[in-house]
């Protein structure tokens, strides 16, 4: 009883010490800023084949590249896999762990799902998840889960494969699969005070973004019913009251300051541009800020999503730098674009 | 050169109609060419109106792609890209341009591709793929105005043979058999009147007698 009471506040929940103290010795591994800006500071474009050999240099990537034959992308993902299968093992099996990494089995399931609905050969199938596409295939045919494979991931999964009905449009697949994700997010991070205000900030997030995408393209009010995600802060009713005012009118009305400010500076960006990239940064780099709380904590869950998701953080950065030298992209932009470092 | 030819009144009254003939011919085929030489340069104009249209586009397009791929797995883009809703419709139409057959493309239907979700890809993408639909009649314009341009230079060619033949070998050649048949009766001619008066004069000889 009194486990369960500590569990609810942050930072209190003594069953993952262990977990904790590993999580501690792990982030001292990750790149630190200092690498970063040496990797992007090298002025020569990168030729195929060079970014793993820039990739190389760091000890915990130059395993995964000597592990197999293997592009950039590859071993970024190896990465992801190893972070949260260790996670998974540290977490005790709480499900909070698993809903984020079930992110790429949704992924899988939206993509395997369009595939068949359109008779093409799937495209793009990722194996950080719990599944591998193989297997997320055989549920498709079999609605049912082999041995061995998580109640909760199980459960998660039939539970989205049952919302997508027969002859449902393919522009909806994502749409219904994200609704079901992020209702499952918000519910499993709602045990946790810490994790359950950054779902919210997340999915409020998604929904402010959708909402400007929406307005910058010019589409229907019938796509925002569709695009925006439940279980975020800001109601529907605000989305589709102000559809079709410009942006530069909505964000003042938008009640959290954070997100105010965030909105402005993203607004600055796209005048300046007339691109959303500079909105896509601001908000992961929103999303870091606050985990970055969670370094503080010796106690529960929340170092553990932390590094998650300063882990993603950290692929994410490499990406960028990688790709921009191998694409000889102006440095100022991949500068621009690069995510904060939660490390 | 002069065409192998009995050189008679018949033949003179025949090449006389064939160089009328190749004469009348000449100057179309010199029309034509004059025509499509100035389609030709109109459909160039065009083209490279078109081609810097595309080229604009595209490198807007790729530029916002970029900036999508530096922060997206390529997967995750991959499976974003890969599933348009419908299909993309042609229709071959051939249309006649001074009776030159000209095969022209044009869209029926284009491919939805936006069958994403908003919540896992980047906002950059929905304008780059904006911009690549917008770019995909442009490029079948260019298509059918960069083919029609082949098809043009190909014919202008052909005509500028055919006009240089009948110039430069086929007139001078039927000409100058004309001249030589016209030489040749007008030698026989004098010749005739020679022998007549000859005849005359035999006579006339022999009337004295």
């Amino acid at each position: 009883m009194k486990e369960k009471r500590e569990a609810k506040r942050p930072g209190t929940d003594t069953r993952y010490t262990y977990a904790v103290g590993r999580i501690k010795a792990l982030e001292a591994r990750l790149i630190s800023p200092g690498d970063m800006e040496r990797l992007l500071d090298e002025e020569t474009p990168l030729r195929s084949g060079e970014s793993l050999r820039a990739l190389g240099e760091f000890p915990d990537y130059s395993e995964s590249i000597a592990a197999g034959d293997r592009g950039v992308e590859e071993v970024l993902e190896e990465q992801l896999r190893l972070a949260y299968g260790l996670l998974c093992q540290l977490s005790l099996g709480s499900n909070v762990i698993k809903v984020l990494r079930l992110r790429y089995d949704f992924h899988n399931l939206k993509t395997l799902l369009k595939a068949r609905l359109l008779g093409l050969e799937p495209q793009g199938l990722s194996r950080v998840g719990f599944l591998s596409p193989e297997q997320m295939n055989r549920v498709l045919d079999e609605k049912t889960f082999e041995g061995g494979v998580d109640p909760f991931v199980a459960e998660t999964i039939l539970l989205a494969l049952g919302r997508v009905t027969e002859g449902v449009a393919l522009d909806t697949i994502e749409a219904i699969v994200d609704e079901c994700y992020y209702e499952t997010l918000a519910r499993v991070l709602g045990v946790n005070p810490f994790l359950k205000e950054y779902a919210r900030k997340t999915i409020d997030l998604i929904n402010l973004r959708t909402f400007w995408r929406l307005q910058v393209m010019g589409w229907t009010e019938e796509r925002l019913a569709e695009g925006l995600l439940p279980g975020g802060s800001i109601e529907e009713a605000f989305f589709r009251a102000n559809f079709g005012t410009p942006m530069a009118d909505v964000a003042p009305k938008v009640r959290d300051d954070s997100y105010r400010k965030l909105l402005k500076d993203a607004l600055h960006a796209f005048q300046a541009k007339n691109d959303l990239s500079v909105l896509d940064k601001l908000m992961d780099d929103y999303l870091i800020e606050f985990l970055r709380k969670a370094k503080s904590y010796c106690f529960g869950l929340e170092p553990l999503v932390g590094y998650i998701a300063a882990k993603e953080n950290e692929v994410t950065r490499l990406r960028t730098i990688l790709y921009g030298k191998e694409r000889s992209l102006p440095m100022e932009t991949v500068r621009e674009l690069l995510r904060s470092s939660y490390a | 050169m002069k065409l192998n030819v009995n050189p008679n009144r018949m033949e003179l009254l025949k090449l006389k109609k064939r160089l009328a003939l190749a004469r009348r011919g000449h100057k179309l085929l010199q029309d034509k060419q004059e025509q499509l030489m100035r389609n030709f340069l109109q459909f160039v104009g065009r083209a490279r109106e078109l081609r810097k249209q595309v080229q604009d586009k595209l490198d807007q397009a790729l530029r916002k792609f970029d900036l999508c791929r530096l922060v997206t797995p390529e997967k995750f883009l991959a499976a974003a890209l890969s599933y348009p809703k419908g299909q993309l419709k042609l229709k071959v139409q051939v249309s006649r341009l001074l009776n030159v057959r000209i095969p022209r493309l044009e869209l029926e239907e284009q491919p939805d591709p936006f069958t994403y979700g908003f919540a896992q890809t980047p906002s950059d993408l929905d304008a780059s793929l904006k911009i690549l639909s917008e770019t995909l009649p442009l490029m079948i314009e260019l298509v059918n105005v960069e083919k029609t341009i082949v098809i043009l230079s190909e014919e202008i060619e052909k005509t500028r043979r055919r006009v240089n033949a009948l110039e430069f070998v086929f007139i001078p050649n039927i000409a100058e058999t004309i001249k030589y048949i016209e030489t040749k009766l007008a030698e026989l001619e004098r010749s005739n009147i020679n022998r007549l008066m000859r005849v005359k004069e035999i006579m006339l000889e022999a009337e004295a007698r």
